[in-house]
């Protein structure tokens, strides 16, 4: 009991032990790309548990997980309210807890639980939270695995990525209805659930992390979409990386996905195996394609019979009908070098 | 409006004989004075001018003079000194007087000099689009840098931020206020803590349960104010009404300062009350009030006149537009000079017939209330009321449309053959002599109150010896409590529920969601329009033809959970009318006035509604063409009802058949209807009336061939002779579910709704019955060997016994 009303679980849980298919000493190893993270990095992972989904002021946090992975192992700590009175005292716990954090980590948390938090704090008309740097891990895995999921709820991510099926796990929508029979006088253990679902939750917050690394490094062998993996390799300046993402899945990807590939092999200056890339696509219909190599043979090439076959795929616009009209200027003046 | 353009009028226009608008009024009293029943000319009134303000910050006084306002009309500058003494303050004013300024100044100043903010809400979306445009053209002439936003339903997700962070005048709606911004208070809360003004305009549209509803909505932000340490000033301004300073105190709970006399200037105007001519005087029919409002509308666009029409309801308006528009727009080719105004036109198209009439390219527009509220059309020279739009005040506005500062304008109140409307033209003192009439808001009714409760303890959780109402908050709470809705820690009651209980709240009374109506003319799928909730089961059935502009299209298709009709284009001589069955069942009585033969009382009801088909309506000719069937889902309420109920001894005594007595109770159900909504002063759409058992065994319409016809509960039609248990009853009942309190004063004023009905009967000059009276009867009737109206007053004597027995 931290103060009147909160009580404060607190766990320590060894490295080795397994969640999922992998032990927690996952939960130490770096986020990067995820997150700009050096060695030491305090990272806290944060879930609460809510008297509703409804959002608004009305909504508040019955329990707060969090969870930190230290040398030492991971340390789990839930505050559970045993009555409204609670509130401030356990927001405090919770501010000093955000103080001590480089990167605080979550799923749904950027519109859902901060939120809540910070309106409910602003309602016990306390200090304005502290909040480190914030990696919503639903955004990361909404773009690897959004065509390959059914959804992309935390209990999918779990069972996919950790290889954790729970069991006898309390329905985090039945989470309101257990604290509020506990508020009017219940036996506890439905909220003795909530605590385990909590903590699961948390935990896997910390193991999810390196867990969508490890897709984002080999995406095919995760089912993850390599175009979307090579996309977030390419914005943190890692070309090679998406690079050679992009070539392990050569098979598998989509048009968008080989065009990009083009793109990405352009860049490096093999514009030849691009080339080749995009004449397939242009085969199947594709107009990007077919205007990449319009460009490709009329300014690299100059071979402005190829490229004008090319740009005759193109649709109606100004630019295609301009470019279209220079060419056909190209190509009446002989073989003569133009300069416009 | 400014009066930026006051001098230019003054230098086009003379005053003088050769006016338009008194020509024409000379024109229609000679040629039709036995149509007028009254006449009335309100004599210019030249303007009162008062300096601008000391203490004015200059940069405002000169976005002022850049403007060409150099000195204000008495009334805002009364409104200004009494605001910033920090006096809440109801501006009562007629149209284009100059109101907005009255609470923009105060508020521009603050924010110049305090950064304090201010909140506006307006009833509708179109009105606050008006007035941020005004308030954006003062704040660009003086350049102040005042920042104003709309945040309402259309305001996107993203923009959401920098409305609540860096607007200094935030611009909404009551709906937006109660589901959009309290319950996300502390999302708003550096708005709140700044908040100096809030304004509210166009208070008289705050009445009854929509004003019930804004009153509570304002409690609780009031006390959301309170949590965050301002306690802002309240603007308000009203169209005339009786009582602006009691509702003002009533909606937001404080003293309230009147400010009544307009300062602004306004030429002659000019007044008259037609009744359209008996064509029957045997049926007491008269000819139709749209035929003279069609022919009033025409001779005045004929003069060069600008005229608007007003029409009671939807349909109405494309009636009289495809009348107008069948003489004055026959040339497809030209830009049409008649449009059509109506709620369910797409606000796109209602934006752009407001731009053609300020515009001045329109010379006749048709409305409905939709215009009444102060949407900027600019000013117009005729208006013409096609039928009695049910109170003074709602008729003042109206009128209001027609008059410029400095030139004459007419107004004809047309009367319709409704019993109403011809008491009130027949009797032009009572409506050139009477005051407007009360708003009235019950903010304590107790669902409405109960419902605000609930929102209010999501937003702040309550504690003890909170007041929030009149009524007993803790024993609201504590029921609250065992629902398991609040939760009680010690003095404190906090919401456990999840729930978003402002969602579940609807402030006017249609809560289900509007319908779409779909064109899917030759494999199109656009919206034409949209119909709220309340008039859809009525006007998009399967079959039904719907008009916008005077086109036509037929309902193909309701989809009813889907909230949307399919149409398609069509052309037909005819339209389409609803036929509306409604039964009753009495279950509780919570005050009576028993005698063994008859029973007055009053008390709960359950009432279902049923739209079992409609009827096929020839344009010009009205004549009845066909029936069709409608299945719809039956709309069921409970409310309050008071009702007359007479034994059946008594009536066989008094009637030689039960056909007799059934005609008997509608036509003195249909009389009393109308005096209740006199007596009431309320909208007569605001009480419905029934004539049945009180049981929901039978019920009892007018068929088509005019007499009363006894239903059983699936709408057969049922011999009154073979009922077991004849016992009708007249029901008056609240038509909003749970009842606003309508019915307790009607029951207190029994004596007075019965004598009026047998006033209203007994003094009409028609023989055996007529829509004056009533109700219409056919010709058929002469026949049918008794007199339908010796009937009403038959059954009116019955509900008379009772308290004529008692001791004064």
């Amino acid at each position: 009991m931290v103060a009147e009303h909160v009580v404060l679980v607190e766990t320590l849980l060894p490295l080795e032990t397994r969640h999922g298919r992998r032990p927690l000493a996952d939960a130490l190893e770096p986020l990067w790309p995820l997150a700009n993270v050096y060695p030491g990095v305090r990272v806290l992972a944060i879930d609460t548990e809510t008297t509703g989904l409804a959002g608004g002021t009305g909504t508040a946090a019955f329990m707060i997980g969090i969870a930190v992975a230290e040398p030492g192992g991971v340390r789990l700590r839930q505050w559970v309210l045993t009555a409204f009175a609670g509130e401030a005292a356990m927001l405090d716990a919770l501010a000093s807890s955000l103080v001590a954090a480089d990167l605080m980590v979550s799923y749904n948390g950027k519109t859902f639980d901060l939120p809540l938090l910070r309106d409910r704090r602003r309602l016990q008309r306390g200090p304005t939270l502290p909040e480190p740097p914030h990696l919503d891990l639903l955004y990361p895995t909404r773009r690897l695995f959004r065509k390959a999921w059914p959804d992309c709820r935390l209990a999918t991510s779990e069972r996919w990525l950790l290889g954790l099926i729970r069991e006898d796990d309390l329905p985090g929508s039945e989470a309101p209805r257990a604290w509020r029979d506990h508020l009017a006088g219940a036996p506890s253990d439905a909220l003795a659930g909530v605590l385990r679902h909590n903590a699961l939750d948390v935990l896997s917050l910390l193991a999810l992390g390196p867990a969508l690394v490890r897709s984002l490094r080999e995406p095919v062998s995760w089912g993850a979409d390599a175009h979307a993996a090579a996309a977030i390799w390419a914005r943190c300046g890692e070309r090679g990386r998406a690079l050679s993402v992009l070539e392990a899945a050569r098979e598998r990807l989509d048009a968008q996905g080989a065009l990009e590939l083009a793109r990405v092999l352009r860049g490096a200056g093999r514009v030849s195996e691009a080339a080749a890339i995009w004449e397939r696509l242009a085969g199947d219909g594709n107009t990007e394609a077919a205007e990449r190599l319009a460009k490709y043979h009329e300014h690299v090439r100059r071979d402005w019979t190829r490229a004008l076959d090319y740009a005759r795929l193109l649709d109606q616009g100004p630019d295609a009908r301009h470019r279209r009209r220079r060419l056909e200027r190209r190509l009446a003046a002989g073989q003569g070098r133009l300069d416009l | 409006m400014m009066h930026g353009s006051r001098q230019a009028e003054a230098v086009t226009v003379e005053t003088g004989v050769d006016d338009p608008v008194q020509r024409l009024v000379r024109r229609l009293s000679k040629r039709y004075a036995g149509r007028i029943t009254g006449i009335a000319v309100l004599p210019e009134r030249p303007a009162r001018l008062l300096p601008l303000p000391e203490e004015l910050d200059p940069r405002l006084a000169t976005a002022l003079r850049s403007r060409g306002v150099a000195e204000l009309y008495s009334h805002q500058r009364e409104a200004w000194d009494a605001v910033t003494a920090g006096r809440h303050t109801v501006v009562v004013t007629p149209t284009a007087s100059g109101k907005t300024l009255c609470y923009n100044l105060p508020v521009l100043q603050a924010a110049l000099k305090d950064r304090a903010k201010a909140l506006y809400l307006f009833p509708t979306k179109a009105l606050s689009q008006d007035q941020v445009a005004e308030l954006m053209e003062l704040n660009e002439a003086g350049n102040l840098g005042i920042r104003a936003f709309t945040f309402d339903g259309d305001t996107p997700g993203d923009a959401r931020k920098a409305v609540r962070t860096k607007g200094d005048i935030v611009v909404s709606n009551p709906d937006m206020l109660h589901q959009g911004v309290l319950p996300h208070h502390t999302k708003w809360a550096q708005f709140f803590e700044n908040l100096r003004y809030v304004v509210i305009d166009e208070m008289h549209s705050y009445r009854g349960v929509f004003g019930s509803h804004v009153a509570n909505v304002i409690r609780r932000l009031r006390r959301v104010c309170h949590f965050y340490g301002s306690d802002p000033v309240f603007v308000l301004s009203s169209a005339t009404i009786a009582n602006p300073a009691e509702l003002a105190e009533g909606l937001i709970g404080e003293p309230v300062t009147a400010i009544t006399e307009s300062g602004a200037p306004a030429g002659e105007r000019h007044l008259l009350l037609w009744n359209p001519p008996v064509v029957n005087a045997d049926l007491g029919i008269r000819a139709s009030a749209r035929s003279q409002a069609t022919r009033i509308a025409r001779m005045a666009v004929k003069s060069g006149l600008k005229t608007i029409v007003f029409a009671q309801s939807r349909l109405m308006v494309e009636v009289l537009t495809k009348y107008l528009k069948d003489v004055f727009d026959a040339d497809p080719r030209r830009p049409a000079r008649v449009a059509a105004y109506r709620g369910g036109y797409l606000p796109g198209q209602r934006r752009e017939t407001e731009r053609a009439l300020r515009a001045g390219n329109v010379d006749c527009v048709i409305a409905t209330s939709a215009l009444e509220l102060g949407v900027d059309i600019g000013s117009l020279d005729v208006c013409v009321l096609n039928g009695y739009p049910g109170t003074i005040a709602a008729t003042w506005q109206r009128l209001g449309r027609a008059g410029r500062r400095q030139r004459p304008s007419l107004g004809v109140l047309v009367a319709t053959s409704q019993p109403l409307d011809q008491y009130i033209i027949r009797n032009p003192d009572f409506f050139l002599g009477s005051s407007p009439e009360h708003a009235r808001i019950d903010p304590d009714q107790l669902l409405i109150l109960l419902d605000h409760v609930r929102c209010a303890a999501f937003e702040l959780p309550f504690r003890r010896g909170d007041r929030f109402g009149k009524e007993n908050l803790e024993e609201l709470l504590g029921y609250l409590e065992e629902h398991g809705v609040l939760h009680r820690e010690a003095d404190t009651w906090h919401w456990t529920e999840d729930s978003y209980p402002a969602q579940s709240v609807s402030l006017r009374s249609v809560a289900e969601g509007n319908f779409v109506v779909v064109d899917t003319t030759r494999g199109r799928k656009e919206i034409i329009a949209e119909v709220d909730y309340s008039s859809a089961a009525e006007t998009l059935y399967e079959g039904a033809i719907y008009m916008v502009q005077a086109q036509t299209w037929q309902v193909e298709r309701l989809d009813w959970t889907g909230r949307k009709a399919f149409v398609t284009r069509t052309e037909v001589d005819y339209y389409t009318d609803a036929i509306d069955y409604t039964r009753l069942k009495i279950l509780d009585r919570f005050e009576h006035q028993p005698d063994g033969r008859t029973e007055t009382a009053h008390g709960e009801v359950h009432l279902v509604r049923r739209i079992p088909g409609y009827k096929k309506i020839r344009y010009y000719s009205h004549e009845n063409i066909g029936y069709g069937n409608i299945d719809l889902p039956d709309q069921e309420m409970h409310t309050t009802a008071a009702w007359w109920q007479v034994a059946p001894e008594v009536l066989a005594e008094c009637f030689p058949n039960r056909q007799q007595a059934l005609d008997g109770f509608l036509g003195a159900a249909y009389a009393m209807h109308h005096v209740a909504a006199l007596i009431a002063m309320s909208e007569p759409q605001d009480i419905g009336r029934a004539v049945g058992d009180g049981d929901a065994r039978w019920f009892a319409t007018v068929g088509a061939d005019g007499r009363g016809q006894m239903r059983s509960l699936d709408g057969g039609e049922q011999d009154p002779e073979r009922e077991t248990r004849f016992r009708p009853a007249v029901f008056l009942y609240d038509n909003y579910p749970g009842g606003v309190g309508l019915a307790a004063p009607l029951y207190d004023q029994r004596v007075r709704v019965v004598a009026g009905a047998v006033e209203l009967i007994r003094d009409c000059g028609c023989r055996h019955g007529c829509p004056a009276c009533i109700g219409p009867i056919l010709a058929s009737d002469e026949a049918r060997g008794f007199s339908p109206k010796a009937a009403a007053l038959t059954v009116l004597a019955q509900f008379h016994s009772d308290d004529a027995e008692e001791p004064a």
